[in-house]
């Protein structure tokens, strides 16, 4: 992803957009995107993204955009930065494990009639994880979701719920093990999956972001001259805000490994689907899933924490 | 005899005036007819039917979009029917500002001399910087405004995805999916103090133009790349009998 | 029994009133009366089928069965066991059943909290028709209705031969916007948040800032009793049966434990 261009005296390193070797140019990805959808939807997006960013980048850096999402997140001054390093990131990561369908595409966008359309009953669909051989997936998702019939209804409508930007993740909690050993060998073992939204350039790496909003209140208190309140003292007593107990609490220890990403945004789907046509698209989405690249990204699971594997 | 005209929980896409002639010929150096199509016709029509199905059956039924913003601006759990009123409503005072005109039209000499005064700067300039604030305040979805506040004065207000410049808690102005800086987390801040307070909170912000930063409106034409250039586009070819009519005229 | 008249004709008197001059203001309901007057028939007809069930209710029977072939004589009048026979079944007014109810009242057994949401009863413009072959009908909220009448179209279109299974399709389709629409509020509230909305204390709060409150109260007094129990155990003067008297009545013996911890 980084070119060293020696032309002038002091090297400048810029990103380069993304590539996947399974999307390529004037092409469309089978069943789901047209030459011209695919072309917004990825090529365009990727370009205008690493352009960004490398508006914004310092040119001495040479980072992957893991480690620029991770320590940026919590900096205004480099928001920039990570919003467009952040973007590119889910953008690959949602390209990356969609490798189209066998069905031909979609002769007709639908029509106004499409949002009022009786949902579907159907139990078993086109392309389940455990069709495509990915029994251990398939397991995962049994033992946190119940079944794909619900794991597939929570994933879609989550993204179809999003009105603006953002993407739809199935990520694995990354268990805390009290074991040193596997800590030691760098072991990663996961509890339970889960689907999350991020909205915008939002990452599904939430883990830096704890207290965040504590830390910003401080610096404010600080820079503030005190005011003159009866600043009511801590007092064991004092029940936490909602607000108060989601910040301190809710991302406490917790990560997360991403494994599968859905984009919501209308860029994605506007060009081959219509404005009434995101379920479609979505259903689409579900069938050009490449499972096994969402299994190798599947941690081992930990043993002992759900019997029922 | 009297007939009822429409239905009463039934939300309509509102009749531009020449639609047959917008719907040919899109609106000429903004959108094509393709465009217009998709950012009108069909957006509305989603979103009118979306809002029906959302509201029909409860109290909110016979709510026109502008009251159902303000009727659910408070409630957490009714955020999706504030979403969809929110945006069928942006969308409509979006278009009429931007209807084409037959002679034209010109900014008037109050508002030209309002930013004048207030920003030291000409129309033209100004415009220039709602461009500027387009594109570094809004990654995703959005809206731009240029709102009058109830002093009278200025300012240039964008929104993230649906928010609306009526009441200030919900404008949506801050993305929490990237850090905030400390003045951004200050009014943030403010804002939260006010509305844990309590009291009715009263804000008379006024939109004089809006302009959608929605991909529906200028993904067809202009593509991922060129939305500041879209921008430009409204911004040079206003309807400016709508927005002048906005302005408040009397005296401060 | 003479037959009552009066009210019946009220119209025709109250204009022989006018016509005399016995009235001389004409009553507010005379002209509506005029458009709409009160049937005069007075002759009950039996209802021999029911219009509900298309069954007979009754069966008068033919001239040829009344032949009494003993003296050859027909039955011209009726006795007191025919008459009760009749006035029993044919004059009565039918029972008219309805599948819908059946179907309404399984669906909100099955779903109490469904009647939980609030209903508007004003009606719109009365002739409200949908057409059911989809689940979802603009201008009218997905209720149990909505099951109630996609079974019936189910059934009428003949896409399934039991009223059960219908039902089922029609419950099914029902949860499946369910699952979608409460997806897509909490989705819409988190995406709010995210993009800076305020809202106000939300019911959770509401109901912790009272609880707040209740504790602050208990807290100042529990701190007064067990400050006056610890000034009462550090004298030695006051007698021991007064302050056990003082403890057992308020809740400081055992608050005292607590805060004293």
């Amino acid at each position: 992803m980084l070119r060293i261009s020696g032309a002038s005296k002091s090297f400048t390193r810029t990103y380069l957009a993304p590539k996947l070797e399974h999307l390529t140019k004037g092409k469309g990805l089978p069943g789901l995107f047209s030459a011209n959808g695919l072309q917004t939807a990825w090529f365009d997006r990727a370009d205008f993204y690493t352009e960004n960013l490398n508006r914004f980048v310092s040119q001495t850096e040479e980072k992957p955009l893991e480690t620029i999402v991770f320590e940026n997140a919590k900096s205004a001054a480099k928001r920039d930065i990570f919003n467009y390093a952040s973007l590119l990131y889910n953008l690959r990561f949602s390209m990356s494990s969609l490798h189209g369908c066998n069905k031909g595409l979609p002769t007709e966008k639908p029509d106004a009639g499409a949002p009022l359309a009786t949902p579907a009953l159907d139990l078993k669909f086109q392309n389940e994880p455990l069709e495509t051989g990915n029994e251990k997936l398939h397991a995962a998702l049994i033992s946190s979701f119940g079944s794909i019939v619900e794991f597939r209804s929570l994933l879609l409508n989550s993204n179809l719920a999003i009105s603006g930007d953002g993407y739809t993740w199935l990520v694995a909690r990354k268990h805390t093990t009290l074991h040193r050993d596997s800590h030691l060998a760098g072991m990663v073992e996961f509890d339970n999956l889960f689907v999350l939204n991020t909205y915008n350039s939002g990452s599904p790496f939430n883990f830096n972001k704890v207290r965040y909003m504590e830390d910003l209140k401080k610096q404010l208190a600080k820079k503030q001259p005190p005011i003159e309140e009866e600043e009511d003292e801590e007092s064991p007593f004092q029940i936490k805000s909602i607000e108060e107990a989601r910040q301190t609490e809710s991302y406490k220890d917790t990560t997360y490994v991403p494994l599968l990403a859905i984009d919501a945004s209308p860029k994605a789907w506007l060009q081959d689907y219509g404005v009434f046509g995101k379920q479609d698209y979505l259903e689409r989405v579900w069938e050009s899933i490449e499972w096994n690249i969402v299994e190798q990204r599947l941690p081992p699971k930990a043993p002992n924490h759900q019997l029922n594997i | 005899m009297h007939r009822f005209a429409a239905r009463r929980s039934i939300h309509t896409v509102p009749k531009l005036p020449k639609l047959n002639q917008l719907s040919l010929y899109g609106i000429p150096n903004v959108w094509s007819a393709a465009g217009f199509q998709i950012a009108w016709t069909q957006q509305q029509k989603l979103l009118c039917d979306k809002l029906t199905l959302a509201t029909a059956g409860s109290s909110q039924e016979s709510y026109l979009p502008f009251h159902l913003i303000l009727n659910t601006a408070k409630k957490p759990f009714q955020a999706k029917i504030f979403n969809l009123a929110s945006a069928v409503h942006n969308n409509h005072l979006f278009v009429q500002n931007i209807l084409p005109t037959e002679a034209q039209t010109a900014p008037s000499r109050l508002l030209q001399s309002r930013i004048q005064e207030q920003y030291g700067c000409t129309w033209d300039e100004f415009k220039e910087e709602m461009v500027r604030r387009a594109e570094a305040d809004v990654l995703g979805q959005g809206w731009l405004f240029l709102v009058e506040n109830s002093e009278k004065q200025l300012h240039i207000l964008t929104t993230q995805s649906n928010g609306t410049p009526y009441y200030f808690p919900r404008n949506q102005s801050f993305d929490l999916n990237s850090a905030l800086s400390l003045e951004e987390f200050a009014q943030y801040d403010a804002i939260q103090k006010i509305v844990k307070k309590g009291e009715k909170i009263q804000d008379w912000t006024m939109p004089l133009i809006a302009v959608s930063l929605w991909d529906h409106a200028y993904l067809h034409d202009y593509g991922v790349k060129n939305r500041s250039q879209y921008v430009r586009n409204v911004l040079d070819n206003l309807n400016w009998t709508v927005v002048n009519g906005r302005l408040y005229t009397g005296k401060v | 029994m003479k037959i009552q008249k009066n009210a019946v004709n009220v119209f025709e008197r109250t204009s022989s009133y006018l016509k005399a001059g016995l009235l001389t203001k004409t009553p507010a309901w005379y002209d509506v009366v005029a458009s709409v007057p009160p049937s005069k028939s007075f002759v009950r007809e039996p209802r021999l089928i029911n219009p509900s069930t298309k069954r007979n209710t009754s069966f008068l029977p033919e001239f040829n069965q009344e032949l009494n072939k003993r003296n050859e004589t027909f039955k011209t009048r009726a006795n007191t066991l025919d008459k009760k026979v009749a006035t029993n079944s044919i004059y009565s007014a039918p029972k008219l059943t309805y599948a819908e109810d059946k179907l309404r009242e399984l669906f909100y057994k099955q779903h109490p909290w469904e009647l939980s949401r609030p209903k508007v009863l004003v009606e719109n413009t009365g002739n409200e028709s949908y057409d059911w072959s989809t689940i979802q009908q603009l201008g009218k909220p997905l209720d149990g209705e909505s099951v109630v009448q996609r079974t019936l179209y189910l059934m009428k279109a003949k896409k399934h031969e039991s009223l059960l299974a219908a039902y089922d399709q029609a419950r099914f389709e029902f949860y499946r916007l369910r699952i979608q629409q409460e997806i897509e509020d909490q989705v819409a509230q988190e995406e709010a948040e995210m993009f800076g909305s305020v809202f106000g204390p939300s019911a959770i709060e509401y109901g912790l800032e009272k609880e707040q409150k209740v504790i602050e109260v208990w807290k100042r007094k529990a701190i007064e009793q067990s400050e006056l129990i610890s000034a009462r155990n550090s004298n030695p003067s006051e007698s021991w049966s007064s302050s056990q008297s003082k403890t057992t009545e308020g809740p400081a013996d055992s608050v005292d434990d607590e805060v004293l911890l």
